[in-house]
């Protein structure tokens, strides 16, 4: 078979990923906490190409290197930081966070770009620790989220929009233990009396992940950390510059212009393998019917 | 069905069930009492495709696996309780609440709640057979539900005579020439402490959720002490939507809505060309 069929094949799958991506951005663009979702191509490893018969005088065979394809790599979460918008609910709350972390080799403060990371001269990266809220799903399992649009049940449990309980610093699920128009929680994610502003010893568990990549989405507005990286998680401490707001939500950072484009830009490079594929296949039905025609 | 397709179509669906909520909102603007609801999204469930360890390659940040969604659902449907606007209407029965708490009523034999509080006094529909007796009529709200006083009976007072209500609720009856006003029964108001435990029915009225008791919702001893809430005699409540908000929802709903079906209508079409490989 002709080895460019696979190279389109491969393009035209490549693409498809990229358009779910992008419908996947626009269609939560309304929804509150979400992390837009990037998706990243790399080309197969190359290929060494030899030429096979011919001139036996010739002293090398060797033609150069082909890439045979391209895959869908993987999916970059964008952890920029959402617009806060007031909702006057005092079960809603918003994460305002932009975390400074010392560059271990210079030992100065990281200047990280607008999508949250910075490279080194030699090329390694290092990425902006970002804070989330910490839930326990109904399985048992912690999980980390962004969405602060937070509901109190009858029995005084506060709970995710999709039911997963709220965790204190503690890993206690929280409960509230009078009315809800008491419930006040200052900046630092302190629930605190509301006549006194006496803080009652309950705080809201806000994990800082310093490796925001490691975190893998599993739905419902959930991350999971897989620590095979040395990913770890800690509860947010007294000098961090993390802000928790009451009665505040964090939009969707999705840029819905620039996910229409990347829409548009990945059907027209699938149409663009498809005909690729097609002048194949015009080739091979030439190869196949029309070469040692009678 | 590609995912794109998947995706797209789930997210409609969503945003039509939120332009549901939205111009359920709207259209309750003008009812009395009327608490505005929203609604809440989330992604759906994504499944991680597996990618084979040969595919770790240097440069990589995130974990194996590429990550697709299907879009986003509703997920819950809150109610906003926060406080309406007062109108005046003059009328000394005319009740509106300041604060979080509802008044006790009897629809249908069973007791529930409502902030609705247009009372009035009708006359009463089981009289005393005793001829002797003063002939009573009894307080219903807007809907014709019987209102509860603190100790869960129905709030009577003489054919008549002159009625008022203070700020606790108490009922002040003056009957023909006297000088003085009676303190009659006191009107059940009960403060909120739980309102994600109220279940809202129809006429206004509220339940509450299955499992829960009075005490879990109101606070304890809620019937028969007096609410921190006070009560304004001469005023109406009015609906607490926000119609600014609620435009600005529906032109935002509108929009996504459109960009959703763009993302249909360019995978349709990317399905088709795959079709036409070989036309």
């Amino acid at each position: 078979m002709l080895r460019g069929l696979y190279t389109a094949t491969a393009g035209m799958i490549t693409q498809q990923r990229r358009h779910d991506t992008a419908t996947q951005n626009i269609v939560n663009a309304n929804t509150t906490g979400y992390k837009q979702v990037n998706s990243v191509s790399r080309s197969f490893p190359e290929m060494l190409i030899t030429l096979v018969g011919g001139d036996a005088n010739v002293p090398t065979k060797r033609l150069g290197k082909l890439n045979t394809g391209v895959f869908a790599e993987e999916s970059l979460s964008m952890n920029l930081q959402g617009a806060i918008m007031e909702s006057g609910q005092k079960s809603d709350f918003a994460i305002s966070s932009n975390l400074s972390v010392n560059d271990p080799q210079t030992g100065q403060p990281v200047a990280f770009d607008g999508s949250g990371k910075f490279v080194r001269a030699d090329g390694t990266v290092i990425y902006q620790p970002q804070a989330y809220f910490t839930v326990r799903d109904a399985e048992g399992n912690t999980r980390y989220t962004r969405d602060g649009h937070f509901q109190v049940t009858g029995a005084g449990e506060l709970l995710s929009t999709t039911g997963a309980q709220i965790l204190d610093n503690n890993g206690q699920p929280v409960v509230l233990t009078g009315s809800v128009d008491q419930f006040k929680v200052d900046e630092q994610g302190r629930l605190v009396d509301a006549v006194t502003g006496a803080p009652t010893g309950v705080t809201l568990g806000i994990s800082v992940i310093d490796q925001p990549n490691q975190l893998v989405r599993q739905g419902d507005g959930n991350f999971s950390l897989y620590d095979q990286e040395g990913a770890t998680a800690r509860m947010m401490a007294a000098g961090d510059n993390v802000q928790i707001r009451q009665g505040y939500l964090e939009g969707s950072n999705v840029d819905a212009s620039q996910a229409t484009v990347d829409m548009n830009a990945a059907y027209r490079a699938y149409e663009a393998n498809q005909k690729v594929v097609q002048f194949y296949d015009r080739s091979l039905d030439k190869a196949v019917n029309d070469v040692g025609r009678v | 069905m590609n995912n794109s397709m998947i995706s797209a179509k789930v997210s409609m669906t969503a945003i039509q069930q939120r332009l549901d909520v939205i111009s359920d909102n709207i259209a309750n603007v003008n009812t009395a009492g009327y608490k505005s609801k929203q609604a809440a999204f989330e992604d759906v469930l994504t499944r991680v495709q597996q990618q084979p360890d040969k595919y770790k390659l240097d440069g990589r940040s995130t974990p194996m696996g590429y990550n697709l969604g299907f879009g986003a659902r509703l997920t819950s449907v809150t109610k906003d309780m926060s406080q309406g606007t007062l109108n005046e209407t003059g009328s000394p029965t005319d009740l509106a609440i300041e604060g979080n708490a509802m008044f006790a009523v009897e629809a249908n034999g069973q007791k529930m709640w409502t902030r609705q509080g247009a009372f009035h006094f009708v006359p009463d529909p089981t009289p005393n057979p005793d001829p002797n007796a003063p002939q009573m009529m009894v307080l219903v709200n807007g809907e014709g539900y019987f209102a509860l006083d603190r100790q869960g009976n129905r709030i009577t007072a003489p054919n008549n005579s002159k009625v008022a209500f203070d700020e606790k609720g108490n009922l002040l009856i003056r009957r023909g020439n006297e000088a003085n006003a009676t303190i009659g029964a006191q009107l059940q108001l009960v403060d909120i402490e739980r309102p994600e435990g109220l279940v809202q029915y129809a006429d206004n009225l509220f339940g509450l959720d299955a499992g829960l008791t009075e005490d879990d919702v109101f606070g304890a001893n809620a019937a028969t002490r007096d609410a921190v809430a006070t009560i304004r005699a001469g005023y109406l409540e009015q609906s607490n939507v926000d119609l600014t908000q609620e435009m600005a929802l529906l032109m935002q709903g509108q929009r996504t809505y459109q960009l959703a079906a763009r993302a249909l209508t360019s995978s349709d079409s990317m399905a088709g060309l795959a079709n036409t490989i070989r036309a």
